[in-house]
């Protein structure tokens, strides 16, 4: 979070500051520009005053020297050359008159008329002034006015007789000597008029501005000579060049100019005057400049910190109002979230983004407990037919367990499967089947809400077609009993799904808490052993769990589970019963019989696992093996040299049902070499009954591969002389129940002695099975029976010891029987 | 003031050339003098004998009337009073027309000696009157008796600001030369700075540089004025009103002066001029006009017009011989009349 905030600040500080440094900096820059003007407008002005005054002055001085020269006593005097009139007479009075000029203009303190030589000729002062010399010929500035050609020469200079700056004006004073001719005389130069005036005021001023202000104003010379300068200018009595020059260049007067003089900063201006060759220069030193910009940028700075601080900390404070403590709590409600506390609040009333988020917040929030609550259902529902699942009703039988143990009550669990379900699922596909199933538990669920009032029930559909129903606060058995009545009469009831109708049936396994078991699995195991139960007694009812039952179930489970690996295995293999001839007793043929011998139980008889095979489908992989190992062996007998032998093998059910027995009987000839002849397929009388259209189709498929067909068990079935007729039946196989009582019985011997009667009629070969007395055999000798098979003639023997016994015996085999089927 | 009076001559001068003597206007005599140097009633006497009228113009120092006649080239005076040392350099400028017994018959009764006592004044010039450049100075007033320059030059604290100093460029130096014991026509430079130096040096003392009137308003008699450089007969008519003025001749010698009476060249009425210097040269007159300015007169005739008391005056009436340190003033050469001019002007203005 504080991440955030520094990274919000790190945006905001320079936000908020950039604009302010900003504004600082104009600020300060525009109050730099405002400081520098204000001062180059001030030094100007006082240049430009003084400037403009001396430039007064001199226009003033040049005036009055033209007004004082015009003076006709002046000029009388100037041509006067007799020096005593000049002396004695007229220069007093031109004394006067120049003192009269003196009083007017009381600055003018020294007027002067030079002779052309440079000699001083007439001098009024205002007041005593030493004179140091009275020949000025060598004077610069003498020398200067000399050449000059102006009307009225200037010059500031010190004046060397009482060291003040002063303003030297000379005018040449040019006349005719009217005396000669007013006209014609020649010009002649007849000296000048010279005033000095005193510069005292402007300088008075100039120092005082000096010494109030900042600035130094200088006065300079045409020279470059500072004539004038405050004291504390540290600066050479000569300006160079390269200083004058940089600010003579300067291109805007109203300017200052930063330059330096004798290694001192300074902004300096200069305004020159233009007649008197005389230039003012104002020198601010960039210190008196910078102290006020320095403390001016300080100020600017300070404000700006101050604002930046003040502002961050608005921000701060702002960012954790307004943005991070929403998004905490935020982060809180998504941790409760997290956690699984969905219910968590949001106490965000912003109408911002965070606003916005803390409504997506609590959407998701309600969206989550949704989805939830739908994970939830899933995990414990099934979503066919919206019944709990297993893991729910495990759940749920575990706490009603406890509850019923702690309340000493009885609780009974019901298992049910529909029976047959699978065919339905085969026949009309999935979808149907779903359809079916959910209308299904539609009924169970319909059932149990009308048994309320006597218990509280839970239904689940464990999967496929399997459902467990809990009854809970049941009073007796009886209770459960009516349940299971009520439930199996509705599965009775004809479904109508895609407009056709499907009949059902189911079976139920009921068990009871705390009587047949504690725990939860052993109860659904005990109800599901119950089932079984119902199922094995033909369905469609329901049965109570028995103890013994189970385990006859549980062994029929175990023989299941071990068929499916016994011919993996190699622990299926074939004995043969003998059959024989019942006049000469010789062999004439074997009957192939199945034996499994696991390796752990040992020898388990057909009769218990043929039944298991049949139901599980084994039974197709088991009866291919048995016909190619028989007709394997049989050639094999043949191969060995022995008298060639028919061999019988039994055909299942459901076989004769399901599989093209004719081309399995093919590839099995095919493999071993063996003359169809040599084999006959024995099928039962109900297995050709129940579809004999099909079974006749197969036995005709047999008898056109050459081989023979005989009928098992003949008797105990309800098959018809027409139905026998229709079929290519070579024999009838007496079953042995009415052989084992044929001495005895007289029924039986009703019987045997009919079917004998009817074989002979269909010219059907009649094999007697179960032999076991010489007076059984001298009875069916006598009824006109050939062939005979029973432990009369020997136990099902191993194939070694068939060999042993052809080997031993020339025989007539069953052939002769063929060719002679009606014989006696 | 004097521009005013020049403005009067020129403007008379204007007035009076054209010839106007057809008109009945009566003829108009210019006399350029000193004021109160001459008594009204005698003026009027000319006038009357004449049938003129006299027009005084007044000048108040030797250098004042230098100026007036430099400005105006000496045109609009008839007469003019010129000091003797002066006579000479207008006669150089031309200013002066001819005055001899041809012209003045009354010329017989001066001393020669007052002909000769400068250059170009016999020919030029009447006498009129000498006398000698001293102090005038209220004995009231003054605590102590007054006898050399020096007491003006180097004055005692209380007469700061009681000190009126003469006007006149050759007086002031002059008798500043001889207040230190050097002649005043020296044409040593040296003296003059040192003359220059008193007198700058004494500057803060004095009220200024005039001539005290000579009218009962005088400021000598009001007493703003204690002490002052007077001539000799000017102290004596202040004298004659108030007897407290006292004039003494400085210890350290003075300066003798003669003023003569000359006709303006360019005068148009050169001839009612010599009238006018001959009237005042009748011993009878001249003796009135003596009495009446306290002047020695140079006229011998007059003197048996005038009382015993008058001509045994010593103040009127120096002795001359007995002077050894007094003297005439001379004409000095150009550049030294330059420097004095310098200093004149630097002192006063």
């Amino acid at each position: 979070m504080s991440r955030l905030q520094f990274k919000l600040l790190a945006i905001l500080i320079p936000l908020i500051t950039a604009p302010l440094a900003g504004i600082g900096w104009v600020a300060y820059t525009m109050q730099q520009t405002v400081v520098l003007e204000a001062y180059a407008d001030e030094d100007t002005a006082s240049l430009s005053n003084f400037g403009s005054r001396m430039q007064q002055m001199l226009d003033t001085s040049a005036t009055n020297l033209d007004l004082f020269s015009e003076s006709e006593l002046l000029q009388r005097y100037l041509l006067t050359v007799d020096e005593e009139t000049r002396y004695s007479l007229l220069q007093p009075a031109v004394l006067n008159l120049l003192s009269s000029y003196q009083r007017a203009y009381p600055d003018y303190y020294e007027l002067r008329l030079l002779l052309p030589d440079g000699y001083e000729d007439t001098r009024a002062t205002v007041g005593v002034i030493p004179n140091r010399s009275e020949y000025e010929a060598q004077s610069p500035w003498f020398q200067a006015l000399r050449t000059s050609s102006g009307s009225v020469f200037r010059r500031v200079l010190t004046n060397p007789d009482n060291g003040e700056l002063a303003l030297l004006a000379a005018k040449p004073i040019i006349l005719r000597d009217r005396a000669i001719d007013r006209i014609t005389a020649p010009s002649t130069l007849r000296g000048y008029l010279a005033a000095t005036i005193s510069l005292n005021r402007v300088i008075g001023d100039l120092e005082q501005v000096n010494n109030e202000r900042d600035t130094l104003i200088l006065l300079v010379d045409h020279q470059s000579n500072v004539l004038m300068a405050p004291g504390r200018y540290s600066g050479p009595p000569r300006l160079d060049a390269g200083f004058r020059e940089q600010l003579a260049n300067a291109a805007s007067r109203n300017s200052l100019i930063e330059t330096t003089l004798s290694d001192k900063p300074y902004y300096a201006q200069r305004v020159v005057v233009e007649d008197g060759g005389l230039e003012l220069y104002s020198l601010r030193p960039a210190g008196t400049v910078h102290a006020p910009l320095i403390r001016l940028g300080l100020m600017v700075g300070a404000l700006t910190l101050l604002i930046t601080i003040a502002a961050t900390t608005m921000a701060v404070f702002g960012i954790r109002r307004q943005v991070l403590d929403p998004i905490d709590r935020l982060r809180a409600v998504a941790e409760e979230f997290g956690q699984g506390n969905l219910d968590a609040t949001i106490v965000i009333g912003s109408r911002d983004e965070i606003g916005e988020l803390a409504t997506a917040f609590r959407q998701m929030g309600r969206d989550l407990q949704k989805s939830r609550d739908q994970i939830s259902h899933l995990a414990y529902h099934d979503s066919l037919t919206g019944l709990p699942n297993r893991l729910m009703f495990r759940e749920y039988l575990t706490h009603a367990l406890a509850h019923c143990d702690r309340e000493h009550q009885k609780l009974v669990l019901i298992f049910l499967d529909l029976d047959n379900f699978k065919q339905v699922n085969d026949c009309v596909g999935h979808h149907a089947g779903d359809r079916l199933l959910q209308t299904f538990s539609e009924r169970i669920r319909a059932a149990l809400r009308s048994e309320d009032y006597l218990s509280r029930s839970t239904v689940a559909r464990l999967g496929g077609d399997e459902f467990l129903i809990l009854l809970t606060g049941l009073s007796s058995r009886e209770d459960a009993e009516t349940v299971a009545d009520r439930i199996v009469a509705q599965a009775k009831i004809p479904f109508e799904i895609d407009e056709s109708e499907f009949s059902i049936s189911t079976s139920a396994g009921l068990t009871m808490f705390p009587d047949d078991g504690e725990d939860v699995d052993l109860l659904i195991r005990n109800a599901d052993a119950a089932m079984y139960q119902a199922k094995a007694v033909g369905k469609n009812t329901w049965r109570w769990y028995s103890h013994e039952l189970n385990q006859r179930i549980q062994e029929r489970v175990n023989i299941e589970s071990a068929l499916r690996y016994a011919l993996e295995r190699e622990e299926l293999s074939l004995i043969y019963q003998v059959q024989v001839d019942t006049n000469t007793r010789e062999l004439v043929g074997v009957e192939a019989l199945l034996r499994w011998t696991h390796f752990e139980l040992g020898t388990i008889p057909p009769a218990k696992f043929i039944p298991i095979a049949e139901e599980t489908g084994l039974i197709v992989p088991i009866s291919e093996w048995v016909l190619h190992a028989a007709c394997q062996q049989a050639r094999a007998w043949q191969d060995q040299g022995l008298p060639a032998l028919n061999i019988s093998v039994n055909i299942s059910n459901v076989q004769v049902d399901r599989e093209h027995v004719a081309s399995m009987v093919k590839t099995a000839l095919n493999a071993s070499g063996l003359e169809a002849k040599y084999l006959t397929l024995e099928l039962t009388e109900t297995s050709i009954m129940e579809s004999p259209a099909r079974a006749a189709e197969m036995l005709d498929e047999i008898k056109a591969l050459g081989a023979s067909v005989a009928l098992d068990d003949f008797g105990t079935g309800y098959s018809s002389l027409s139905h026998l007729r229709r079929f290519p039946i070579d024999h009838l196989k007496i079953d042995q129940t009415f052989v084992s009582e044929l001495t005895e019985n007289e029924d039986d011997d009703a019987i045997v002695h009919a079917i004998i009667a009817m074989g002979r009629t269909l010219q059907m070969h009649v094999i007697a099975e179960g032999v076991e007395t010489e007076e059984q055999l001298a009875s069916l000798r006598g009824k006109g029976c050939h062939l005979a098979q029973g432990f009369l003639f020997g136990r099902p023997e191993s194939a070694r010891a068939i060999a042993d016994r052809l080997a031993t015996s020339t025989t007539c085999t069953l052939p002769i029987l063929s060719q002679d089927p009606g014989g006696t | 003031m004097y521009s005013r009076l020049i403005a009067t001559g020129l403007l008379l001068a204007g007035l009076v050339s054209p010839p106007i003597n057809a008109s009945d206007k009566k003829p108009e005599l210019v006399f350029l003098s000193w004021s109160e140097y001459i008594d009204p009633e005698l003026i009027m006497e000319f006038e009357a004998r004449c049938d003129c009228t006299v027009k005084e113009v007044y000048f108040e120092s030797d250098d004042a009337r230098d100026n007036i006649l430099v400005n105006s080239n000496a045109t609009g005076y008839d007469v003019m009073m010129v000091n003797g040392v002066r006579m000479s350099t207008y006669v150089n400028r031309g200013w002066l027309a001819p005055v001899t017994p041809d012209e003045v018959p009354n010329l017989k009764h001066i001393y020669p000696k007052w002909l000769d006592a400068f250059a170009d004044v016999r020919g030029h010039g009447a006498p009129y009157f000498w006398g000698s450049l001293g102090i005038a100075y209220r004995s009231d007033l003054v605590e102590y008796e007054i006898t050399s320059m020096l007491d003006l030059l180097r004055p005692a604290p209380e007469l700061h600001g009681k000190i009126l100093m003469i006007n006149g460029s050759r007086d002031l130096i002059g008798m500043t030369l001889k207040a230190l014991g050097y002649s005043a026509n020296t044409g040593d430079l040296e003296q003059l700075r040192e003359a220059q130096a008193l007198l700058l040096e004494q500057k803060p003392a004095v009220i200024g540089y005039d001539y005290v009137s000579l009218t009962e308003n005088s400021s000598l008699l009001t007493g703003d004025v204690w002490a002052t450089m007077m001539y000799s007969g000017d102290a004596l008519m202040l004298a004659d009103i108030d007897e407290n003025v006292k004039y003494v001749v400085p210890s350290e010698g003075t300066i003798l002066w003669v003023d003569y009476l000359t006709i303006a060249s360019n005068s148009n009425n050169k001839g009612l001029a010599a009238d006018f210097i001959n009237f005042l040269n009748e011993p009878e007159i001249a003796a009135r006009l003596a009495e009446w300015v306290f002047h020695a007169s140079p006229n011998r005739a007059a003197e048996a017009y005038l009382p015993a008391d008058l001509l045994e005056d010593p103040v009127i009436y120096p002795d001359i011989e007995g002077m050894e340190r007094s003297e005439f003033m001379r004409p000095l050469p150009p550049r030294v009349q330059r420097s004095l001019n310098n200093i004149a002007n630097t002192v006063m203005n």
